[in-house]
């Protein structure tokens, strides 16, 4: 039988923000919990392009340090991960941080910056979520690569190949998670912040399919009524724009160099819509989750895993070398918030007791399994992904006054 | 459990003059795709370049409904044939100054009254 948090869970709810690492944005915490993977006390430095250490710091800042943008294109994250080394038997190191971003500006000071993470105190939307619900120390971008091929997995369980930001439109062998619901009569959607932000990687959907699309005030008010779908997949807001009512809006996605705590205002907001509605509180488990690390430092060598069965050759890789799906991207930040979950849970990461690695395609394998059940047609990383319904395990709810109230100022 | 209060972002966050990232032009460069015909996506020309994100925003909004049009048509064929011409770059979307003082705070504060959400 199952436990009480899994027999009542009726919907899943994904929010995927922009281009930060866990240890950019958590890297603080194990100064608070010592359980958590991060950076905290351990003097861990990148050298800089004069052969100097850059140790990593809790100062980041919301804004200004991260520009122009780190690269996180494969090549510049092959760098980053196994600091110029192209020899076969080559070690990831996560020595090539600082290099990398040298390259953005060739200025050394500058290029240190990017070794910073956010004290604790400074992102407490996202710092209290972690301490609250279950963090996990092992969930990696799906490649070593930019948004969309790693968007992809998170919606097809899978790149189709890609390892940059060529536009997909995938073949029919692997559908689309919001498909495979559709199909088996449940019901999905894509809540994108607005119009002048859409949706990024799944155009191909939005062409033919908008039915699964819609805006976030859609996904604020669906949660007031009740009428959430199965499944939701939430975009922040990709730019700074006016809207059509003349009201600026700040983009929430985090992306550097946008502001860090309008995404925290977006975390607040996703959580507070859930959490206002109490029948759906308890039957929702919501995930909050990036894309990708965005250039930013993390410590722990993303692992090998289970080949894509796609083969993405050197002239896309830039590395001179085919890449064969074999090995995942840089860690990021993963939370998975339910009353059904234990306070203070931590998932164990790489080489812990207990190890458990997921990654983008944990989603949809998910979703999938939970929804409808066995499906031969994925990915065989999909089918190799692991699954996180398993972290509702009290047998009680947590009570209100047991879980964190954001007011929005 | 204590509640947590948190800030606004302050306004002198918003910065739609900013040039936009490489993730933007990709994405509104998958929207013109979409927009086309088959036929005229084999020629289609890389368009002038989007100077700031309020004009990236801009754009991605006419994409957008011009895919949505061409959805809601009965043919479900794409509304164009060719791509419109981008949206200007706003000069009145500028970025307030950093810090101002007295007389000078107070014009500043008449003269970009919208609210920021």
């Amino acid at each position: 039988m199952p436990p009480p948090g899994l027999d009542k869970l009726k919907h899943i709810v994904v929010l995927m923000l922009e281009n930060r690492s866990f240890d950019h944005m958590l890297g603080g915490l194990n100064a608070q919990d010592a359980r958590i993977d991060g950076l905290a006390g351990k003097n861990l430095f990148n050298l800089d392009t004069t052969g100097k250490r850059a140790t990593a710091k809790p100062s980041a800042a919301y804004q200004g340090q991260l520009d122009p943008d780190p690269n996180h294109h494969f090549a510049g994250i092959d760098l980053q991960i196994f600091d110029g080394d192209t020899t076969n038997g080559r070690v990831a190191t996560m020595g090539g941080f600082v290099k990398s971003y040298f390259e953005e500006r060739h200025d050394v000071k500058h290029s240190r910056l990017i070794m910073n993470y956010f004290a604790p105190q400074k992102v407490p939307v996202i710092s209290t979520l972690a301490r609250e619900f279950a963090l996990f120390n092992g969930w990696f971008s799906s490649i070593p690569g930019p948004t969309l091929c790693n968007r992809a997995f998170s919606h097809y369980g899978t790149s189709f190949g890609h390892v940059d930001m060529t536009i997909f439109y995938p073949n029919t062998q692997f559908k689309s998670v919001y498909q495979r619901l559709d199909a088996a009569g449940k019901t999905a959607k894509i809540y994108y912040f607005d119009a002048q932000s859409s949706t990024m990687e799944v155009v191909n959907l939005l062409q033919h399919q908008p039915q699964f699309f819609g805006t976030f005030q859609q996904f604020l008010d669906d949660c007031q009524l009740g009428t959430l779908p199965d499944y939701s997949f939430i975009e922040p807001n990709y730019t700074d724009h006016t809207d059509p009512n003349g009201t600026l809006r700040i983009a929430s996605d985090q992306h550097p160099d946008h502001d860090v705590r309008e995404g925290e205002r977006l975390i607040a907001s996703v959580y507070n819509a859930i959490k206002g509605n109490p029948a759906l509180w308890e039957s929702t488990a919501l995930l909050i989750t990036y894309d990708e690390h965005g250039g930013t430092y993390d410590h722990v060598p993303p692992p090998a895993c289970t080949p894509d069965g796609f083969v993405a050759q050197p002239a896309d890789t830039h590395t001179g070398k085919p890449f064969l799906f074999d090995r995942l991207g840089v860690r990021v930040p993963a939370i998975l918030v339910s009353p059904w979950i234990p306070k203070a849970t931590v998932v164990p990461g790489v080489g812990a007791v207990g190890e458990r690695i997921f990654e983008h395609a944990s989603i949809p394998a998910t979703v999938t399994d939970y929804f409808v059940g066995p499906l031969d047609e994925r990915s065989p990383r999909e089918k190799a992904a692991s699954t996180f319904l398993d972290l509702l395990t009290l047998n009680q709810k947590r009570a209100d006054n047991d879980t964190p109230t954001f007011i929005l100022g | 459990m204590a509640v947590i209060k948190i800030k606004k972002t302050p306004r002198s966050s918003y910065n739609d003059r900013r040039k936009p990232s490489q993730l933007l032009l990709d994405q509104i460069g998958h929207l013109e795709w979409a927009v086309l015909p088959a036929a005229k996506r084999r020629t289609l020309r890389k368009t002038p370049p989007i100077k700031t994100e309020a004009q990236a925003a801009a754009r991605v909004a006419q994409l957008m409904a011009l895919l949505l049009e061409a959805k809601e048509s009965a043919a479900k064929k794409p509304a164009v044939q060719t791509l419109p011409k981008l949206p200007p770059v706003k000069k009145a979307a500028r970025r307030p100054a950093a810090k101002k003082t007295g007389a000078a705070k107070k014009v500043a504060r008449k003269k970009t009254s919208r609210k920021v959400r």
